[in-house]
């Protein structure tokens, strides 16, 4: 961590710069009840109360309070570095699932709240953690976060029999987890989308930088807004009308954050793949007809469920396959429980984030499951590395890898 | 006017001056956040007459602490409404000629009082003997401390060990009315008063910011089907 050392410093700088006045009066509503504590996955596998969601928000009121009090006005203060260590790595292990904020019994939105403290403590050069800080000069160099190459980005998935146009009013954007970590994911989504029978486009492999979540949820915004922009006018310039993409993230910043950096309402719409898929099967465009006899099971991931309420269109999908039986985690919907990828927490602690994605497979094997069904990359990515090692296993597809299977006739 | 009335009044007015400041220092502060015109909150949730009825509910019944916990909601209901209705009775010493709606509230006011003592303690054990939780706030249970300490003094003070009730008001009024008078010689007063005062300068924040919180929280709920279902 940097810039702490000895026992306690002076700050003068305000620790409310960075945030919204609707989240400085959630800081205040904060009864520290506890109830959220039950549905926070960081504590289900750590079981450390001192990260937890109520201590992170006693810490940062402390913060605030020793800087912009009236106390610290009058007299001035200082700030316990072990308290600011304390609170980098609280804010940091989470996962931002925001299971804790759909508990809330006051219903503070912690799902947005967190990257905003992190983003404060960027400003302060405390954050950052791990191999988080090199993200930026990744995606600036390279386009995305995992500094792989560009022409890396589509060559080694994408189906040869499928074609692109170079304009369209829908466009497919594959993301960089999918595209690098979660490759059968993305394949699956172009080879439905052929199947649909829709002309779509994309950004050649230079042109589709990194959405700009990881970037937002570490707190580094920086680049955000030139990202975004470089986005929408390459969309925009392709005659696009929606936008689709299945990484439930990219999604995420693309329909609520997208439009603040962009600085005006996007010229398209963004969709879910499993929306347009639940539409082109509901309207007769897309049909599976291969029958699957097996007990499937779907979970739900935070950034869709949570994040932007996609939780039908996934089940109507599944539900379409003759001979399926879908089974549910006890914890579904906009409930579901963190398979431990989320918030980029999993480049840093990954032993949470193994224990977590365990939980998930455990529940599938225990509820009898033949598959578990997945709709999202870093999940995709992080419970498939779960398994490595474990006792209990389980056959791990994404949602639209197991529709490209059916259709294939594999 | 005597030493003794005069330093309960200086405590009193100390007591309210804190919590005065406190409140107009929480406004400043969040009138000095809005102009800064921060975007962090992403765009913000649309009112609508269904999400703002179902908040209201949500307030008035703490209905998202009944989804999550329904055994601990029932003592945190029951305190929450018998508070304010302890609050109501109270008026009484504070009000010349009181109203009659406050006396005709006086029965249900004790009833309530009652009623509040229980759930506190019903609270307390919930939490460190059923329960067992392993995150517990220090700053709530002193808090809870705070309020069972005011609700002993004045259930005692009710029951047992009474205090001039004629002296009480004619102090409570004369310290609001700036008359400051004899306080009524009764310790237990003397205790209830200072502990309440106490209560008053370390009131929760939560009470004034939570019912926002859940006003916005309602719509961000019933808004969330539209961030990818408008058409």
């Amino acid at each position: 961590m940097k810039g702490l050392k000895g026992c306690s410093m002076k700050i003068k700088k305000p620790f409310s710069n960075e945030l919204a006045p609707m989240q400085l009066v959630e800081l205040d509503a904060c009864t520290q009840c506890g109830e959220c504590l039950k549905f926070c996955p960081v504590q289900e596998v750590t079981g450390n109360t001192a990260i937890s969601p109520p201590e992170k928000i006693r810490m940062f009121r402390e913060f605030i309070r020793a800087t912009e009090g009236l106390k610290a006005r009058l007299f001035g203060s200082e700030i316990d570095d072990k308290l600011l260590q304390d609170f980098v790595k609280a804010v940091y292990e989470c996962t931002t699932c925001g299971a804790c904020g759909k508990n809330c019994t006051v219903g503070i939105f912690t799902q947005r709240l967190w990257p905003f403290l992190r983003k404060e403590m960027v400003r302060r050069g405390l954050g950052p953690i791990g191999s988080q800080a090199e993200m930026p000069e990744a995606v600036s160099s390279t386009g995305n976060p995992y500094k792989k190459p560009a022409e890396e980005r589509f060559n080694p998935w994408f189906p040869e029999n499928v074609s692109v146009s170079e304009k369209s009013e829908i466009a497919y954007y594959a993301g960089c987890t999918g595209a690098y970590e979660a490759q059968p994911m993305v394949k699956g989504d172009v080879i439905v989308l052929n199947a649909i029978g829709v002309e779509f486009t994309m950004l050649s492999p230079e042109e589709e930088v990194c959405c700009g979540f990881p970037l937002f949820i570490t707190g580094q915004h920086d680049m955000l807004e030139g990202l975004v922009k470089r986005l929408v006018d390459a969309y925009a310039d392709r005659g696009v009308k929606t936008l689709l993409c299945s990484c439930p993230c990219c999604v995420n910043i693309m329909a609520r954050d997208w439009p603040v950096f962009y600085g005006r309402e996007l010229p398209f719409r963004i969709r879910h793949i499993t929306q347009f898929v639940a539409d082109a099967i509901k309207n007769r465009k897309l049909a599976i007809k291969k029958e699957l006899r097996e007990r499937l099971i779907y979970h739900d991931p935070c950034y869709l469920s949570r994040g932007v309420g996609i939780i039908e269109e996934p089940r109507m999908v599944l539900e379409s396959i003759s001979g399926v039986k879908l089974l549910e985690f006890d914890r579904n919907r906009a409930n579901s429980r963190c398979c431990g990828a989320g918030g980029a927490a999993r480049k840093v602690f990954h032993e949470n984030a193994i224990a977590m994605a365990r939980l998930t497979i455990d529940e599938a094997v225990v509820k009898k499951a033949d598959r578990l069904i997945l709709s999202c990359p870093a999940c995709y990515a992080k419970v498939n590395e779960a398994m490595t090692g474990h006792d209990k296993q389980i056959r791990i597809t994404d949602i639209m890898e197991l529709i490209a299977e059916l259709i294939e006739g594999k | 006017m005597t030493y003794s009335g005069l330093i309960l009044a200086l405590i009193v007015y100390a007591a309210y001056a804190a919590l005065f400041f406190r409140l107009l220092w929480r406004i400043l502060f969040l009138l000095k956040a809005s102009a800064l015109l921060i975007t962090g909150y992403g765009r913000p949730a649309r009112a609508s007459v269904r999400a703002d009825v179902k908040s209201l509910s949500d307030i008035i019944f703490l209905t998202r602490l009944l989804k999550v916990n329904e055994w601990l909601w029932l003592g945190e209901w029951l305190f929450h409404i018998t508070f304010l209705m302890v609050m109501i009775r109270h008026l009484r010493y504070f009000i010349d000629p009181v109203p009659e709606w406050i006396m005709d509230f006086q029965t249900a006011g004790i009833g309530a009082s009652y009623v509040f003592l229980s759930a506190l303690v019903y609270i307390m054990a919930f939490k460190l003997f059923i329960e067992k939780k392993k995150y517990l706030s220090s700053y709530n249970f002193f808090l809870l401390t705070l309020l069972f300490l005011i609700a002993v003094s004045g259930f005692l003070m009710k029951n047992f060990i009474r205090a001039d009730i004629v002296n009480v008001k004619a102090f409570m009024t004369g310290v609001f009315s700036f008359k400051i008078l004899e306080p009524p010689g009764s310790m237990l007063f003397f205790f209830h008063l200072i502990t309440s005062l106490i209560f008053l300068i370390f009131l929760p924040a939560h009470i004034f910011a939570a019912p926002l919180t859940m006003i916005d929280a309602r719509r961000r709920d019933e808004g969330l089907e539209g961030v990818l279902h408008e058409d």
